[in-house]
């Protein structure tokens, strides 16, 4: 649907560099990145609003390079939305229709109906609350009857309770139009909870594309595990290679065994890689239960412990094996299970990092790596 | 606040104290000879046109400096300034020098005679007042983010469409406003009006040079009846356009 190559900007001492990015037709892509990483700066270029960029850009198949933003059939939605507050909210959804013939109006009907802001219509932008602006900007994005969706961190603003609402409401959008959307986010639950596929995007550069949840599982750079909040990160050498498994020679830990996916093929013996797991990731075991054979089983004491609500954040310090320091895991529990499974403090605990549940990063994938 | 009220109350002794002086028996009869009324006439009709032409042009001007970055902006910014650092005498001169040049010589022939007619008057506050339009305006267009058009352009509308039917609208006020001061300023013009158009009774005497030649024919009654008469023309229509904008504002909510 949208498909830009070898883009270029330069805003000051800040380069975009996107060698290729693509957003499929009816796909639900999340653009997510820290702030200052380029991806509102990604977004206008779609929207053609950054003419002097260089680079090249197709939409729905046609060459759309030098295309105003008029003639290319895509809607933005910026952050502050720029809801026109000179209009009502039926002026603002029907804005569109003032310049595209169409079967706007029938659209429209629909809009207002899955949204629920008939009862706006006559209000003034300027009386409305945070959510029913979002509604009244996705409606008035929607009307135009875009070729694709850009949002830009449009629910950032927004109590929690009444994001999960418009999460659905976007998700239901998406499917009833089977809409291509661009979303620009700088928050991992909202990329996770609606991304078909996720972008990460640093320092102007997209580091890694992957399907729905596989860049949270499988981080290919560190700069990316760094912004999921991975604490667990280590560095291992491989030491050998079967079809099924990798085998990681760390000095703390001693052998880790590692599930070989598609990924992970291209390593070879003797590599230096890093390693790691979500904290959420990690099993504990019953003591009654470690005699059952598993690999990457290792035992602990709690040396600290920080409640963090709904869950409870716990660090482990294993033993120690000779010749190293001691190794320290970070684990997240329900706040329930940490309580069954008596994660207190000075407590011998014994974690499995289970094969699958383990992803390595290759060295020096940071740079070159947009998918 | 304090300050505020001090200003106000400061011009009221003032204005009031010129009443004190004054023999103002006949002040009526004055006040509705042809003359007096010429004057006032003329100057509200040159000030009026003096605005809209600030404005067709300083409109324009005002969006693409607060629009676009362009080489010698700043220096273009700056000279556009002129006509307030330059006294109104300087100003009114450099235009009848201009005027009296062979390309205005020309201008004159083939266009508008502006030398000594009222032309020359609308000319004359026209320069005087497009700067600062220019500035007002620049402001007014500033405070408005270019997020509005681009979200219009996405929408459908080329940029002169989101420029009138977005961003001139949300600048109204801002537009109002300014439009207002430049009309104020242009009818209080004097210096520049008087090099450039004279001060012929009943022909291009405004108001401020019918003061002026009250003032120096020795007439205080008239010149103090005049002053009275450019006050309070000037803010009746001043207050008159705030209640106005007020109103349609609380309309808006």
């Amino acid at each position: 649907m949208i498909d830009v190559s070898r883009l270029i900007y330069q805003v000051g001492s800040f380069t975009l560099d996107v060698p290729r990015f693509e957003v499929r037709s009816s796909e639900l892509h999340v653009l997510l990145g820290p702030t200052g990483s380029g991806k509102t700066l990604l977004l206008e270029y779609v929207a053609g609003l950054l003419p002097r960029a260089a680079g090249s850009i197709t939409i729905a198949g046609v060459a759309s390079d030098g295309h105003p933003p008029e003639r290319r059939r895509i809607s933005y939605v910026p952050q502050d939305l720029a809801l026109f507050p000179n209009l009502t909210v039926e002026e603002n959804i029907a804005f569109s229709l003032r310049f595209r013939e169409s079967r706007g109006p029938a659209v429209l009907r629909t809009l207002i109906d899955i949204t629920g802001i008939e009862p706006l219509l006559e209000r003034q932008t300027g009386a409305l609350s945070g959510g029913e602006k979002q509604r009244v900007a996705l409606v008035r994005a929607l009307a135009a009857q875009p070729q694709a969706v850009l949002l830009d961190e449009p629910f950032s603003a927004l109590h929690p309770s009444l994001r999960l609402s418009l999460w659905e409401l976007l998700k239901q959008l998406h499917e009833e139009f089977a809409l291509s959307i661009l979303m620009v986010s700088h928050d991992v639950e909202e990329a996770l909870a609606l991304g078909d596929v996720i972008s990460y995007i640093d320092g102007g550069r997209v580091l890694q594309t992957s399907r729905r949840k596989e860049v949270y599982y499988h981080p290919r750079s560190l700069s990316v595990a760094r912004f999921f909040g991975f604490r667990n990160l280590f560095r291992a050498r491989v030491g050998s290679v079967d079809e099924d498994s990798l085998f990681l020679a760390d000095d703390g830990f001693g052998s880790i065994e590692v599930a070989a996916t598609h990924r992970e093929q291209d390593v070879r013996v003797g590599d230096t890689v890093w390693w790691g797991v979500h904290a959420e990731e990690i099993t504990v075991v019953r003591p009654e239960r470690i005699h059952v054979p598993r690999s990457n089983l290792f035992s602990g004491i709690v040396v600290g412990q920080v409640d963090v609500g709904r869950s409870r954040v716990a660090r482990v310090e294993l033993d120690r094996r000779p010749g190293s320091s001691r190794p320290m895991l970070e684990l997240s529990l329900p706040e329930h299970a940490a309580r069954r499974l008596k994660i207190t403090e000075g407590h011998l605990v014994h974690l499995q990092l289970k094969p699958d549940r383990l992803f390595i990063i290759r060295d020096a994938v940071d740079a070159e790596d947009a998918g | 606040m304090a300050s505020l009220l001090f200003v106000a109350g400061f011009f009221v002794l003032l204005l009031g104290s010129t009443l004190l002086i004054a023999d103002l028996s006949d002040f009526w009869e004055i006040l509705f000879s042809p003359r007096v009324l010429y004057s006032l006439r003329l100057s509200v009709i040159t000030a009026t046109l003096a605005m809209f032409s600030a404005l067709v042009i300083g409109l324009p001007a005002a969006y693409a400096l607060s629009r676009y970055d362009f080489p010698g902006k700043t220096i273009v910014d700056t000279i556009a300034e002129l006509p307030v650092i330059l006294s109104p005498v300087a100003l009114g001169a450099v235009l009848l020098i201009f005027l009296s040049s062979d390309a205005g010589l020309a201008l004159q022939e083939y266009g508008l005679q502006f030398v000594f007619e009222i032309p020359g008057i609308v000319l004359a506050q026209w320069v005087a007042t497009v700067g600062v339009a220019i500035r007002l305006l620049k402001t007014v267009f500033e405070e408005v983010s270019p997020r509005y058009e681009n979200v219009a352009r996405t929408l459908g509308a080329t940029p002169a469409q989101a420029l009138f039917q977005i961003t001139l609208p949300m600048a109204g006020r801002g537009v109002f406003v300014t439009a207002l001061f430049v009309w104020a300023k242009a009818l209080g013009e004097f210096g520049a009006t008087i090099t450039v158009a004279g001060s012929m009774a009943m022909k291009t005497e405004t108001l401020p040079i019918a003061i002026s030649n009250a003032l120096s024919g020795a007439d205080v009654d008239r010149a103090v009846l005049l002053i009275l008469v450019l006050a309070l023309t000037g803010v009746l229509v001043l207050y008159l356009a705030r209640v106005l904008v007020a109103e349609e504002s609380v309309d808006r909510r």
